[in-house]
């Protein structure tokens, strides 16, 4: 193999460092660092939607908070046919076929294609290209900083999120977390194992760049829309 | 008309930025807006300076224990079914990259923004084998199709107005387009759109790795990463060797500083966070992850005085507060990385006396260590690079000859008050318009790039008297 070899690499940082050191790896920053500075009142489910929604709307997301989830897909139906767009992609994930997405969006004359295996990777990434939207779930949501996360897994494929000009999330109430710090917990298992989520997005907002000028500009080659549909009380549809 | 011009002195280059207005006109805006974004954020974070200390105390135990967690990184790739490259300089890692790069047939080659890509000059060696690299992130790609080098850590093309873009754009692509930053964007999308399905190699830098999960942490807004890092087959990061940090809590810390500190944004647009290489059954992402780790001469830092430049996450806040870049742009520097830190990362990278000339170019008036997220002792650093030009003998008889008498004349009390009539009462031929802007020769090396505000008429401690008996 070309390059340095590990041992040698190691070696001569831990050369570079010099004499050793009392600390075991860790100990200083954990062992002082862990008391937590302020214990606040843990908020609601209410509040921290409420907080969600307003942070996401600081960033150009638009945000949509529905009684429940039916009427989250009523919402979202009337926003799609509004927009006249015709493709959809969409997610394979258990929430988004119990809120019977796939049938909506064909009621309503869209053409929507549920991600697969079947057609090769090439043309499966030409046709998420394509599409006017992509339509995805949410793995969890950060009420702090108004961020989406997503994590990889079979038939969720991440250019669903990117490609289209629009990114659509369904947010099921029980996936809101307050803060990044209480999301790192809860993503150290989504990554654990040999199945663990081979890619992992926190998604804030619309693309954006300020390259030039500084300007603002959005969906550069991101999504330049992303509407999340949220509700408050986990209800059964029927 | 910013092109980096080694040839040239540091004092040559920024005289030359000083004439350049719409430069001047465009930084000035620049830092301006980036200032006020990172301080109203820092404003409204709860517990910011307990942040800070923590992300100190994280980077300072990384880089204690450094050996420890590289090998610890490198196990946690491999067992998600990445490979680890180690490279000692930029020679070693570009004949890595190359050889990879052959072996797989590579043509073409996407990128996403990174700074020690530029710093090893990754793509000229690229397009040497015959491969093409493109930026896509649209600050790299407009200076990339302008052949220039990025004059801003985090905005590469800082430096350009939206007229000179559109010049740039319809002259590469012939096609005529207005000075319209949104069209100018979509373009962009467009373009590279393209570029992004057919590319057959992803390269990316690496904003944070964790030691424990092997997760390679890449932070963009423009989502240009996330595509680089997902589409083609074949995805290879570069990190040098600093940039490892323990756990996923302390990645929640540093997110958290590093889009504040760069853009005032409480996240960064896109945070993708890589484990290893696509799973069965997943839909998309590469099946094939390389991680290269690059010394290049940072080890040399990891004792001694420049240890804390370390800790630096390429923020880009100390360039936008610093009275020297905000008045003369990357450009002049001269080398990958510009403003404060950049002087001190130049000499890390080109070794003892690399940066001799630079270290002059600062005012140490500490700005740079206050807006610094990890409290770099940035100006100590500079004085310290001084302090070694000084000791090599880097600097002429006659500066040392005229820095001994100031001395002379700075620790003796009754000489100094000397000096000061001396110069009070002879001093009245060369100020004009309230400033000294020459000197007759030695001193006329000083004032050839300074003006000189003349003596004051009345002493500062015969003011200080008259300012205590007033009781003020």
């Amino acid at each position: 193999m070309l390059g340095t070899d590990e041992v040698e690499f190691l070696r001569r940082v831990r050369a570079a460092i010099g004499p050793g050191t009392a600390t075991r790896a860790g100990q200083k920053v954990h062992g002082q660092e862990k008391s937590p500075s302020r214990v606040a009142a843990s908020p609601s489910r209410s509040q921290l939607l409420d907080k969600f929604l307003i942070e996401l709307s600081l960033v150009g997301g638009k945000g949509y908070r529905a009684s429940g989830p039916r009427q989250g897909v009523e919402r979202f139906c009337a926003v799609m046919q509004a927009s006249g767009m015709k493709r959809a992609v969409i997610w394979q994930h258990p929430l988004l076929a119990e809120l019977g997405l796939y049938s909506a969006l064909t009621g309503i004359g869209l053409e929507c294609w549920e991600v697969s295996e079947e057609i090769p990777e090439e043309d499966r990434m030409a046709r998420i290209s394509a599409a006017d939207v992509g339509i995805t779930a949410v793995d969890y949501a950060v009420a702090e900083t108004g961020s989406l996360v997503l994590c990889s897994r079979p038939g969720r494929a991440r250019m669903v999120s990117l490609l289209p000009p629009v990114h659509v999330a369904f947010l099921a109430p029980h996936s809101l977390v307050s803060s990044l710090e209480t999301l790192s917990p809860l993503l150290g298992k989504e990554l654990d194992g040999p199945c663990g989520a081979s890619n992992v997005v926190l998604i804030t907002g619309p693309s954006r760049t300020a390259d030039i000028e500084l300007s603002l500009t959005q969906g550069v080659h991101g999504p330049k829309e992303v509407h999340v549909f949220a509700w408050e009380e986990e209800m059964p549809l029927l | 008309m910013s092109q980096v011009a080694l040839d040239r002195s540091f004092e040559e280059r920024a005289s030359g930025a000083l004439k350049d207005l719409p430069l001047r006109q465009a930084l000035g805006i620049a830092t301006e807006r980036f200032m006020a974004q990172r301080m109203n954020a820092f404003h409204n974070l709860p517990g910011a300076e307990e942040l800070r200390q923590r992300a100190r105390a994280i980077k300072e135990d990384v880089l204690t224990h450094l050996d420890d967690y590289l090998g610890q990184l490198a196990d946690s790739v491999r067992k998600r079914g990445g490979v680890v490259h180690w490279a000692k300089d930029g020679a070693e890692a570009k004949e890595i990259v190359l050889a990879l790069a052959k072996e797989r047939g590579v043509k073409h080659v996407v990128k996403s923004k990174s700074m020690v890509t530029e710093e090893i000059e990754l793509n000229e060696a690229l397009e040497g084998a015959g491969i093409r690299p493109v930026e896509t992130d649209l600050g790299e790609w407009i200076i990339q199709l302008a052949h220039e080098k990025p004059s801003h850590i985090i905005a590469p093309a800082i430096h350009k107005t939206r007229h000179q873009v559109a010049e740039l754009f319809s002259e590469r692509l012939n096609k005529p387009l207005p000075a319209d930053i949104e069209v100018l964007t979509a373009t962009a999308r467009e373009q590279l759109r393209q570029e992004f399905l057919q590319a057959d190699m992803g390269i990316s830098g690496v904003n944070f790795a964790i030691a424990e999960t092997g997760t390679l942490a890449l932070v963009t807004n423009e989502g240009n990463g996330r595509m680089v890092t997902s589409l083609p087959p074949l995805h290879l990061a570069i990190m040098g060797l600093e940039k490892v940090i323990p756990t996923l809590d302390d990645l929640m810390v540093f997110l958290k500083i590093l889009a504040r500190s760069a853009t005032g944004q409480k996240a960064s647009t896109y945070v993708s966070l890589i484990t290893g290489v696509r799973r069965e059954g997943e839909l998309d992402g590469p099946k094939e992850l390389h991680l290269l780790i690059l010394d290049n001469g940072r080890s040399r830092f990891l004792s001694g005085p420049y240890r804390e430049a370390l800790y630096c996450i390429r923020c880009g806040a100390c360039l936008n507060v610093c009275p020297v870049y905000r008045q003369v742009g990357g450009h002049a520097y001269g080398s990958t990385y510009p403003g404060p830190i950049g002087i001190v990362l130049t000499a890390m990278l080109q070794g003892p006396g690399g940066s001799k000339e630079l270290a002059a170019a600062s005012s140490l008036c500490g700005a740079c260590e206050e807006a610094c997220p990890l409290e770099i002792n940035i100006p100590h650093m500079l004085l310290e690079l001084r302090r070694e030009a000084v000791g090599e003998r880097k600097v002429s008889a006659g500066e040392r000859a005229a820095f001994g008498v100031m001395a002379a004349i700075l620790s003796r009390p009754r000489l100094y008050r000397l000096a000061g009539l001396v110069g009070r009462l002879f001093q009245w031929p060369f100020v004009t318009s309230g400033r000294i802007g020459r000197l007759p020769f030695p001193l006329s090396r000083w004032t050839l790039n300074r003006d000189f505000p003349p003596l004051s008429p009345k002493p500062f401690s015969a003011r200080w008297q008259g300012l205590n008996r007033n009781g003020a």
